[in-house]
């Protein structure tokens, strides 16, 4: 044994005893845990007023205002001023943003405990709506949960460090609390509903949950988090119309309008999911969410069902989506621009109808193309 | 009176058997996947958050995973991912620290030479300091982290051997250490 092998079996031990000293709670915890997170329930009085928003709130440029038949304290849209014509705003609005923003919004919901595919956003709730709104809104298949994202963009010059203005535009009595990404006020509607809002110099960006068993909703202290990382999103979103250019690896999301049985592939994160829509519902199913250690690379691919991106330092990664008529391949192979090539597996991934393959990125060569073994 | 049918206490049975068969995994998996998810995000008061987080999503695919040969490798997956991810680490460890009023769920500190080698390793590029979390704390064989990471032998053998080279430089040792 090597002296790092020594150190790094000394270092193990040192885990396991200190782990096994700890006190940890029973499996009572996790069944229990997951009843909770099913059970959540809102009333379907509540969609329909959330459906009605959906539909409604968009002329009026504000977020949900009524929960349960509870009146909410209405968030102030900062100006309901059309938004043609006012700088990179209308840009905000394209419809990949509203998509990305909506996919973003489902990371938070799978942290809550919720699959992807139990997951349905509303056909309209990721169109783009009047005001400089972009909403998400999601339920769980049994309709009983609400949640809502919603990013009300600023023109430019619109945002004003002055506290007074930050609390009109976020509906609040209260001054903010400062953070990193902007101004924070927290509200707790009459109905037990929460709502976190984030004040930043690039819009407004304001989370909400609900449910008609008060017990159920999270604490504010979880909602904020979800709301700064919103807001980064958000931020992130408008420098990418900044820049003109969205960094999709293979540019398969082309289609601002994804159909029934597409398979999505977003940017900025290597994000794949399938689109179904019934009945006008949009329903998103099979989420592959990889973390943010994942890099886009440039290289080129044979189709559009496989993405290629560089994962950390030294890891390439292939997924390869399954679509009708066209099975996993077993392979797939990579080729370097010093005539090297490699082939490696496709193992199948956790998530049904993707297979993944993993090689070893190499530095000082260009990757030149992507090709699935028959 | 409540009349059981044949049917339903079928069910009942079933629903027992499939508790318990997930209880007993947890119980014997548990620590070690804690362990994991400690060296691999550094997080004290979140490590065990992040267990859990892995053994409930296993528990809503129990009917799938418990036929596995080795679902404890399916946790470690889910656990290693989510360990080393930013957002979900930084959404754990608040979760955490809002619902510890006390130190009983945290990891315990370990001696200083322990502590300076685990942060050496999670400087690591992902797949390596995975790689070697489930090497030598989990003992795992090269197969077996292949089968996790869900890639080849040959791509975790290359994993292992760079991470080993890269912490005998930044410790320090000489190559004949290796």
């Amino acid at each position: 044994m090597t002296l790092l092998e020594d150190r790094l079996e000394q270092a193990s031990q040192d885990v396991r005893r200190g782990v096994d000293r700890m006190q940890v709670r029973s499996a009572t915890s996790i069944t229990s845990r997951h009843r909770r997170q099913r059970g959540i329930l809102i009333a379907s009085a509540v969609s329909a007023v959330v459906l009605a928003f959906v539909g409604v709130g968009s002329l009026t440029g504000g977020p949900g205002t009524e929960l349960a038949g509870e009146p909410t304290t209405p968030t102030t849209v900062p100006s309901s001023t059309p938004t043609t014509g006012s700088g990179g705003r209308e840009d905000v609005l394209q419809t990949p943003n509203a998509a990305l923003w909506a996919e973003s919004f489902v990371v938070w919901v799978d942290w809550l405990g919720y699959e992807a595919d139990e997951v349905e956003f509303w056909e309209t709730a990721t169109s783009v709506l009047a005001g400089g709104s972009v909403t998400a809104t999601v339920e769980d298949k049994d309709g009983h949960m609400f949640l809502l994202a919603d990013f009300q963009s600023f023109a430019e010059g619109e945002h004003l460090d002055d506290p007074d203005w930050q609390m009109e535009v976020a509906g609040s009595t209260t001054p903010g609390v400062d953070t990193g990404e902007g101004a924070l006020f927290r509200a707790e509607t009459a109905d037990g509903a929460v709502r976190v809002s984030l004040v930043t110099d690039v819009g407004l960006i304001t989370i909400e949950v609900g449910s008609t068993d008060r017990s159920l909703i999270p604490d504010v202290e979880m909602v904020e988090p979800v709301a700064l990382e919103m807001g980064r999103i958000a931020r992130d979103l408008v420098g990418n119309n900044e820049d003109g250019k969205y960094t999709t690896t293979t540019a398969v999301f082309e289609a601002t309008e994804p159909t029934d049985g597409d398979w999505i592939q977003l940017a900025s994160d290597l994000w794949i999911a399938r689109v179904e829509e019934e009945s006008g519902l949009r329903t998103v199913s099979r989420l592959w969410i990889k973390t943010d250690t994942y890099a886009p690379t440039p290289a080129p691919s044979t189709d559009t069902r496989t993405a290629v991106a560089r994962a950390g330092e030294s890891d390439l990664i292939i997924l390869v989506v399954e679509v009708p008529d066209q099975p996993l391949p077993r392979q797939v192979t990579v080729r370097w621009s010093d005539g090297e090539s490699e082939t490696g597996d496709l193992v199948p991934s956790s998530e049904a109808g993707i297979g993944i393959v993993r090689l070893a990125w190499r530095e000082g060569v260009e990757l030149v193309d992507v090709v699935e073994a028959p | 009176m409540r009349v059981v049918t044949d049917e339903a206490s079928d069910r009942l049975s079933e629903n027992v058997g499939f508790r318990r068969s997930f209880e007993a995994f947890y119980a014997s998996e548990l620590k070690a996947v804690v362990g994991l998810a400690y060296v691999l995000s550094g997080s004290r008061a979140g490590a065990e958050d992040l267990a859990q987080e892995g053994f409930l999503a296993a528990y809503r695919e129990w009917d799938r995973i418990s036929g596995y040969d080795d679902a404890g490798a399916w946790v470690r997956r889910v656990v290693a991912n989510r360990a080393v991810s930013g957002f979900r680490r930084a959404r754990v460890e608040t979760r955490a620290l809002i619902r510890l009023a006390s130190d009983r769920h945290v990891v315990p500190e370990f001696p200083a030479e322990s502590e300076e080698l685990w942060q050496e390793v999670r400087r690591l590029p992902t797949r390596q300091k995975q790689t070697i979390a489930l090497r030598y704390l989990d003992r795992r064989s090269i197969a077996d982290i292949a089968r996790i990471l869900e890639c080849s032998e040959n791509t975790a053998k290359t994993h292992l051997k760079r991470a080993q080279r890269t912490l005998s430089k930044r410790l320090g040792y000489t190559e004949e250490d290796l």
